[in-house]
């Protein structure tokens, strides 16, 4: 082939590519990132209850629960939960930020589950996948002034954003994962899934064991930093907003209860964390035996659907009991 | 994994092909040079190894000016292929060689608990060994200390092979290909090819291929457990046969042509005639470097099984430090012996033959190049749960 | 026959994965239009994108 030729052919390529890129920007309309935020775009202009946080967040907060319950105790209530699976604090941050720009937020319920305010940070841009990918495009600029970036990573962040092969591609990855699991179940016995997933890889976003957990508790205590900067720009910035902010630490399976919260150094960090919030103003709620039956909850972390109506029933009414 | 980087691409592969074609005749051996000590530097220190890894560069270093005491017949250089046989043992074979004697870590004395392999030690060292031993035998030229240097810290093939020779690579080095649009084009095919086959295919098949474990195997279906042997085997020649196309069109970009590691092994008729056409490069290194010096086929036939045994059991022992390599590597020696005990009674095959003949020799030789797979991809006791599962339920 | 079939598309995909120069057949001139290989340039990349998340760990598939 001629120079010429290779030259034309380089360029077919790039325009291939650019339609893959094209089509790829299409079919991500509809991921779940943007379906949170049309969630808080289509909002009423005033929100009573608004729910931030991760999948613990996503599958316990039930707003038509949370609704009837305040209309049973005679005030009337509009809920909206914005838990988005997998996801951290940057991403919480940024969906805050959504929300109390475009509407009138009364209170702002922040969930979240062992030292998940302390840490959760991102460290390189190959850990923005998922629903993590939110950080391309809404408000970039958060991801780099919070996350723990090289100057590598600031620059393929850059590059990333531009291209939503490259943006959407673990969402692609997602379906290859499951053609993987289909494949890994083949004369295998049939393993449990819920809305997230496999049942038993919840567990791997527990501590590995309680002396680690001990080991990353003391690590923060030793530290002093319960909340980290993007969870104490979300607590200020709501209260600028004048709204009222609960942080729940989120119901938890009795198990992980058992194995975890039962050790003396997990008291002395719930106690700081609800003293490093409550100095911001932000009310601490502390929700994690609510549920005891292990029956209520769908996998190591997460609330079953009844579960979800339990809990949200309950903290409805501790909401409603509040003084504003 | 080194050539799935973005870094590998940026950093090392298209800037040193490019200054490379740029540069002088006299600094190509040291654009080489330069690119291979950074690449083994940035891929110690980011893969494997880290600081310590790092610093293994001195081997390479030491390994070049101890070189230039290599003439044709000196001990010296018997010297260096023991060198070299050291490193590997210190680095690969350590923990389990004092494990054979003392047993598990715990009850080991001689345990050495940060045990790193140097970047592309195996690939290396095989290296050195080949220039040491042809410089001996006067069928190498010394070269300059540059292009000694660019031969062994050649990064395309530093990793993962093929395994090169000086005496190919030295004109090469010397008088690159100059046809640069097509060596591009060629190359960034055949490195594109290569990811296809490692990414789509070979990570693909991890999905059966991570079930090989005591607890899956007595877990799964009876009827899984020879699709997962299989996918084994596409996954290791998918794999290994798409990093050597990762290194071979990189080697390209350079206007140099190393050698072909893979020719459609899977079908072959015969078991001689697949480690003819897997891992040829290193086939022929074991043929030219330790078949051959034990006697080859010219001794006394029952001198011949051994060597051809012998050799093999070297192959496995290469693959990995395990008695599940050794074992891997006996059950290839005992099949090149029994092939040639069959083409000793029976003749060699025709040269025409049947269509179905020879799909039925192919499937032949595949099926116990598979089962082999087992060996190499589970340890003792796993390829016992699973053979007896397999076989007896 | 058969060995004329499995012979030629052994060399067809040696072509098309750059092992070759030479293009298979002489009827199959297109294989060596530049449009052909651009096409086919764009579907390696993009293979290569969609299968090598394979060593990122999900654990969440709900996006």
């Amino acid at each position: 082939m001629s120079p010429r030729a290779v030259l034309v052919a380089l360029t077919i390529a790039v325009a291939v590519l650019s339609v893959a890129d094209l089509l790829i920007q299409r079919m991500a309309m509809n991921s779940m990132p943007e379906q949170v935020m049309r969630t808080i775009e289509s909002a009423p202009a005033s929100i009573d209850v608004l729910a931030i946080g991760n999948s613990l967040i996503a599958a316990g907060f039930n707003p038509s629960v949370i609704e009837r319950t305040w209309r049973e105790s005679g005030h009337p209530c509009v809920a909206v939960n914005c838990g988005l699976g997998a996801t951290g604090v940057i991403e919480h941050l940024a969906l805050a930020r959504l929300a109390l720009r475009r509407h009138n937020v009364k209170t702002l319920v922040y969930g979240f589950f062992d030292q998940q305010m302390s840490s959760d940070l991102i460290d390189n841009n190959s850990d923005i996948i998922g629903n993590r990918n939110i950080l391309y495009y809404l408000e970039p600029q958060l991801t780099l002034e919070y996350a723990r970036f090289n100057t590598l990573d600031r620059l393929s962040f850059q590059v990333y954003r531009s291209s939503a092969l490259l943006r959407e591609r673990s969402s692609i990855w997602a379906k290859i994962e499951k053609l993987r699991r289909e494949l890994g179940s083949i004369g295998m016995p049939l393993e449990e899934t819920n809305q997230f997933g496999r049942k038993t890889d919840f567990g791997l976003l527990e501590a590995a064991d309680s002396q680690a957990f001990l080991r990353s508790c003391e690590k923060v205590i030793r530290s002093n930093d319960f909340i980290s900067a993007p969870v104490q720009a979300l607590l200020q910035q709501a209260r600028e907003h004048g709204v009222k902010v609960v942080a729940v630490e989120m119901p938890m399976n009795p198990q992980h209860v058992k194995r975890f919260y039962d050790q003396p150094i997990w008291q002395e960090f719930r106690a700081k964390t609800r003293l490093a919030v409550e100095s911001t103003g932000a009310t601490y709620m502390n929700a994690s035996a609510w549920i005891p039956e292990e029956g209520l909850f769908a996998d190591h972390l997460h609330l079953s659907g009844e579960g979800a109506k339990q809990f949200s029933q309950l903290l409805a009414k501790h909401l409603v009991q509040q003084p504003n | 994994m080194v050539f799935n980087t973005v870094s590998y691409y940026l950093l090392f592969l298209f800037p040193a092909a490019i200054a490379f074609r740029l540069a002088r005749s006299s600094s190509r051996p040291w654009i080489c040079s330069f690119f291979g000590c950074a690449f083994f530097v940035f891929f110690s220190l980011t893969a494997v190894g880290g600081l310590p890894g790092a610093f293994c560069l001195g081997i390479f270093l030491w390994e070049t000016m101890f070189s230039r005491l290599y003439r044709k017949g000196s001990w010296l250089c018997w010297i260096g292929v023991l060198q070299s046989i050291i490193f590997l043992t210190i680095f690969k074979y350590w923990n389990f060689l004092t494990g054979l004697y003392f047993g598990p870590p715990d009850h080991n004395p001689w345990y050495w608990k940060g045990a790193f392999l140097p970047l592309g030690i195996s690939f290396f060292t095989f290296e050195f060994i080949h220039y040491a031993i042809d410089r001996h035998r006067g069928r190498t030229e010394a070269g300059t200390v540059g292009e000694y240097m660019s031969f062994i810290l050649y990064f395309p093939t530093m990793v993962a092979g093929p395994v090169k020779r000086y005496q190919d690579f030295l004109p090469k080095i010397r008088n690159p290909e100059q046809d640069s649009v097509t060596n591009w084009r060629l190359g960034c095919t055949r490195i594109l090819s290569g990811l296809v086959k490692k990414f789509a295919i070979a990570d693909l098949m991890t999905a059966f291929t991570n079930h090989l474990n005591q607890a899956d195997i007595a877990a799964a279906q009876r009827w899984v457990l020879p699709l997962w042997l299989l996918a084994y085997g596409v996954k290791i020649y998918f794999d290994f046969s798409g990093y050597s196309d990762i290194a071979i069109g990189s080697a390209r970009l350079f206007g140099i042509r190393v050698p072909e590691n893979f020719d459609w092994p899977y079908f072959r008729t015969s078991i001689v005639s697949f480690w003819r056409h897997w891992h040829i490069s290193l086939s022929s290194w074991l043929t030219d470097y330790v078949f051959i010096p034990l006697g080859g086929s010219r001794v006394p036939t029952g001198r011949v099984y051994v060597n051809l045994f012998v050799t093999m059991l070297v192959s496995g022992i290469w693959h990995g430090a395990g008695l599940n390599f050794l074992v891997w590597g006996g059950w290839h020696g005992a099949l090149l012996v029994l092939h040639r005990i069959w083409t000793q009674r029976v003749g060699p095959a025709p040269a025409e033959r049947p269509f179905y003949r020879t799909a039925l020799c192919c499937a032949g030789t595949f099926l116990w190049v598979n089962t082999g797979w087992a060996f190499f991809c589970m340890d003792l006791s796993t390829v016992g749960v699973f053979f007896h599962r397999l076989l007896l339920g | 026959m058969m060995f004329q079939v499995l012979n030629q598309i052994k060399v067809t995909l040696e072509y098309l994965g750059g092992v070759s120069e030479a293009p298979p057949l002489k009827s199959f001139s297109w294989f060596r239009g530049p449009i052909w290989w651009g096409i086919w340039w764009a579907m390696l990349i993009l293979l290569t994108l969609c299968f090598s998340g394979q060593t990122s760990k999900f654990i969440y598939i709900d996006f």
